[in-house]
């Protein structure tokens, strides 16, 4: 190009640029671009939907509240480790393995977090008329349930989870020697199954539940009263009546009877508990029912309006 | 049926769909091309069932395709190279615009940074470019139907289903939303089926009509045809004096006649002119019938028809039949 086209095509060029701020109809370009499978929608519905949740200020919250029953549970199962070292046979020390069992409060943190994230998930959409926004595109209804109920479920096993799998490491490593740590292995792996459970039990009947209605607090409201009316009447009559039948709704009950099963930490000789496989029983019927629920409602809704 | 014609957009054959005991589409048969089509019907005509069929969302009886899919074997194909907007709000809880679209180009198949690219592109082309960050819950009617128009658009579709697309708009935003209907065929290439009660808007925007009563289709073609068809046998006559006096002679022979004012406005069937050995010619008859009762006329002109006028005769018609 000569020095004079180069000039010309430079002024050109100044000419076309617009004005700093300026609005530009860039037009209309055809997409050539590749798809997507088909298959993956419900990642796409999961990982939108745990942005848009752990973002907001509840879940932030909940999430930094964690930390506090994992130092508290960390610096008990330090001193009952170092105690028990010293003390002598038979004091009536707790063991250290406890406290990786439902490190105190994250429960109640856990089943907050669902409550919260959960209520919305469906109730929103079936609130803002978002179901033709999904299922007028390549969207099953299968992959819509699949991609509500995973962001629910991972928040929920975060809190579960994180803080009692770190106990377990925690607990590992401050056994004196590689022998007594490969011992305690089982240890992780009751964790996992323990956290997996609760995380399961608490968020798949919230999601289930928000499918009811498209008032958030009325969903919240409904799911904090199925599963603490429950928990706080069979706690009472449990003690007026000697019997662990009362506890039979109650999910924190059930929680907690499998996690004993598991870590081995028999209840005290004042509890009454209900056969594991009851529990056992009773969370996978919530869990299968929640999501039969959860399928049949999806199934139901409309998508162009009549 | 597995079609493969891709200049055609929709095939029906004898296509049902029964709701317990009620028979919402009733053997539905049309082959329309490419194009810009008005779905018309009353309330109940079927328009929302034919909607859902087209979108592959209920089981049906027949043969259906859309975009040369087959409806019921690929239901997800047809859902990928659609754009559905619906009547009704559709955003999601605290998503902005560009979210939305965002989103809404993700769930149709295209990868993220290719969505968010194409989420600020048809946000500007629907004239939301400066609005689209803010939450759509905070937007007002006319910019919720255009974040509507532009998730429909976001993933380049072949065919746009535009329901009511001025549903709750003041004159001024109809108009704009209609003029930016009418450019997308030309600016972005795809067809458009428009379902709407609002015959101006269908007339604004489509070459095609597809009427609809009862689960049936009671005419599909062009709209220019179906207003000729229309106007054919109806004539608008203006009289000195006697309206009365011709208007009951011209019911005594059997013709439809209405007042518009001082004009009368007289359809004229094809077996009234049989029986007066006037085939062909129904404007000697209505003069010679004006002569007979001695009544001057000043005019006398085949009926322009409205689309809305073509419309109505139709369905009366089929009510009748």
């Amino acid at each position: 190009m000569s020095a004079g086209a180069a000039k010309k095509a430079a002024k050109a060029a100044k000419v076309a640029a617009p004005k700093e701020g300026a609005i530009l109809d860039r037009g209309y370009t055809p997409y050539a671009g590749a798809y997507t499978e088909q298959a993956s929608r419900w990642k796409v519905i999961a990982s939108r939907t745990l942005r848009m949740s752990a973002r907001q200020w509840w879940a932030i919250l909940l999430l930094i509240a964690t930390v506090g029953p994992l130092l508290v549970a960390g610096i008990r199962m330090w001193i009952y480790s170092k105690i028990g070292a010293v003390a002598p046979p038979g004091a009536d020390i707790p063991s250290p393995d406890s406290m990786v069992m439902l490190p105190g409060g994250t429960m109640t943190l856990a089943f907050l977090i669902a409550l919260f994230a959960g209520a919305g998930q469906v109730a929103d959409d079936t609130r803002a008329g978002a179901f033709q926004f999904y299922f007028a595109r390549p969207v099953t209804r299968d992959q819509y349930l699949v991609g509500k109920v995973v962001p629910v479920l991972t928040l929920t096993l975060f809190i579960a989870l994180a803080p009692a799998l770190l106990l377990s490491l925690l607990r590992l490593a401050l056994l004196p020697t590689a022998t007594e740590a490969l011992k305690k292995l089982p240890l992780v792996g009751a964790t996992l199954v323990t956290g997996t459970i609760e995380a399961l039990v608490l968020a798949v009947p919230a999601v289930a539940i928000s499918s009811l209605s498209r008032k958030r607090s009325l969903v919240q409201g409904g799911y904090a009263v199925l599963y603490l009316l429950p928990w706080i009447m069979g706690g009472i009559f449990a003690k007026v009546t000697r019997s662990a039948w009362p506890d039979l709704f109650s999910v924190p009950h059930h929680i907690e009877n499998i996690a004993r099963f598991l870590y081995r930490q028999p209840w005290g000789p004042e509890d009454r508990a209900l056969p594991v496989w009851i529990s056992a029983a009773f969370v996978a019927l919530l869990v299968a029912g929640s999501l039969a629920l959860l399928r049949k409602r999806l199934s139901a809704v409309e998508v162009v309006a009549s | 049926m597995t079609a493969t014609n891709a200049a055609t957009l929709l095939e029906f054959a004898d296509v049902h769909k029964r709701y317990g005991a009620h028979h919402a589409l009733r053997g539905l048969s049309l082959s329309v091309p490419a194009g810009t089509v008005g779905l018309l019907g009353p309330n109940g005509a079927g328009k929302s069932t034919l909607m859902k069929v087209l979108l592959g969302l209920l089981p049906f009886e027949g043969t259906a395709a859309v975009l040369g899919h087959d409806v019921r074997a690929q239901p997800a194909q047809i859902r990928a190279r659609v754009g559905y907007m619906p009547e009704r709000d559709c955003h999601l809880v605290g998503m902005s615009a560009v979210e939305l679209c965002g989103y809404a180009a993700e769930l149709s198949g295209l990868p993220p940074s290719e969505a968010m690219q194409r989420a600020h592109m048809v946000l500007e082309f629907v004239g939301l470019g400066d609005k689209r960050y803010q939450k759509v819950d905070g937007y007002s009617t006319g910019q919720k139907q255009r974040v509507k128009l532009a998730q429909a658009l976001v993933h380049d579709p072949k065919l746009l289903l535009l329901d009511e697309p001025t549903n709750g708009l003041d004159p001024q935003g109809r108009d704009e939303m209609l003029a930016l209907v009418s450019t997308l065929p030309a600016r972005t290439g795809c067809s458009i089926v428009l379902s709407s009660h609002l015959l101006h808007d269908v007339e604004r925007v489509c070459e095609r009509a597809i009427l609809l009563h009862e689960g049936k289709i009671v005419y599909s073609g062009t709209i220019e045809a179906l207003r000729k068809e229309g106007q054919k046998d109806v004539y608008e006559v203006r009289v000195k004096e006697g309206e009365d006096k011709l208007q009951a002679a011209l019911e005594r022979r059997g013709m439809g006649v209405e007042r518009e004012g001082p004009l009368l406005v007289v359809q004229v069937h094809n077996n009234v002119l049989q029986a007066h050995n006037n085939e062909g010619r129904p404007t000697e008859l209505l003069f010679a019938v004006a002569a007979e009762e001695g009544v001057q006329v000043r005019h006398l002109a085949p009926r322009k028809l409205t689309l809305e006028n073509a419309f109505v005769r139709v369905v009366n018609e089929a009510k009748a039949s």
